[in-house]
């Protein structure tokens, strides 16, 4: 029953990746490395805050699948 | 304070006529000391650099975007440069222009090198620059992780609770029309947002 949003499962993702990085980030050797590492983690912090789920996006969300829900139900019933 | 100041000047043997720069100006042998061996340390350098180009691929010199490029290139060539002078100051200060253009050619090659061989200093601070660097983004990951687990969590519970009411509203109104269930969010909305307040401040 638990629907998920799309951006709650790009959380999901990128919070795997955070771990992932923070991993990598106790065995970096070089400063090209690290570079990349800190630009990766920039870009989850600017996508994240980028997109903040509030409630009312959630509420839109949910609110236009329940109405194409709605609409299909009539469809089947007037057939 | 007088007899103090003519003490100290003896003592430096310094010409007040021509004050700290004038005399150091005049103790060096700019040509020879400086431009020389700086100017030859900056062609050992490009020829460094072009011997690593022709070896291993003008990729090499690729540091991401064009201007870290450039500044790493610029860069390289002042060590060259720098090297070039402290090679012959350090090794022959009374250098001929010959002697010091190829000192200057030799010591910019490897510069870098260079520099750190014949510098006092281990490569400590280097090293605690590096874990000082990994340390902060090993920070700023954990904020992170924390953040978006709040994030995630927020939005759980959000859902579910939208879950639950959406249940329920379709048990009680399984042929509500598009009005209706607009109207339903609505009153769903104004009810999560007494509930989960300052979400929307965010």
């Amino acid at each position: 029953m638990m629907n998920s949003s799309k951006s709650t499962h790009t959380l999901i993702d990128d919070l795997k990746r955070v771990e992932e990085i923070q991993n990598e980030l106790n065995q970096v050797k070089n400063f090209n490395d690290l570079r990349r590492l800190k630009k990766e983690l920039r870009d989850i912090k600017s996508r994240a805050t980028a997109t903040d789920n509030t409630l009312s996006q959630i509420s839109n969300h949910r609110r236009t699948s329940a109405i194409q829900k709605a609409k299909r139900r009539s469809l089947v019933s007037s057939r | 304070m007088i007899m103090y100041t003519k003490e100290v000047d003896d003592k430096v043997d310094v010409d007040n006529t021509l004050g700290f720069w004038g005399t150091l100006l005049k103790e060096l042998n700019i040509i020879n000391q400086i431009e020389v061996p700086f100017i030859f340390g900056i062609i050992g350098a490009l020829c460094f650099l072009l011997i690593t180009v022709f070896k291993q691929g003008p990729r090499i010199l690729n540091f991401g975007t064009w201007y870290s490029t450039i500044l790493m290139f610029l860069s390289f060539l002042a060590l060259g440069g720098v090297a070039g002078i402290a090679a012959v100051n350090i090794l022959n200060s009374n250098a001929t222009t010959t002697e010091a253009l190829v000192l200057g050619i030799i010591a910019g090659l490897s510069g870098m090198v260079y520099l750190e061989r014949i510098s006092l200093m281990d490569n400590i601070g280097q090293e605690n620059v590096f874990l000082n660097a990994i340390k902060k983004e090993q920070d700023f990951s954990q904020e992170l992780k924390e953040d978006l687990n709040a994030r995630k969590g927020k939005d759980d519970a959000i859902n579910e609770w939208f879950d639950y009411r959406e249940l329920f509203f379709e048990e009680q109104n399984p042929e509500a029309s598009e009005e209706e269930i607009g109207a339903f969010f609505d009153k769903l909305e104004l009810e999560a947002k007494q509930i989960w307040g300052g979400i929307d401040d965010e």
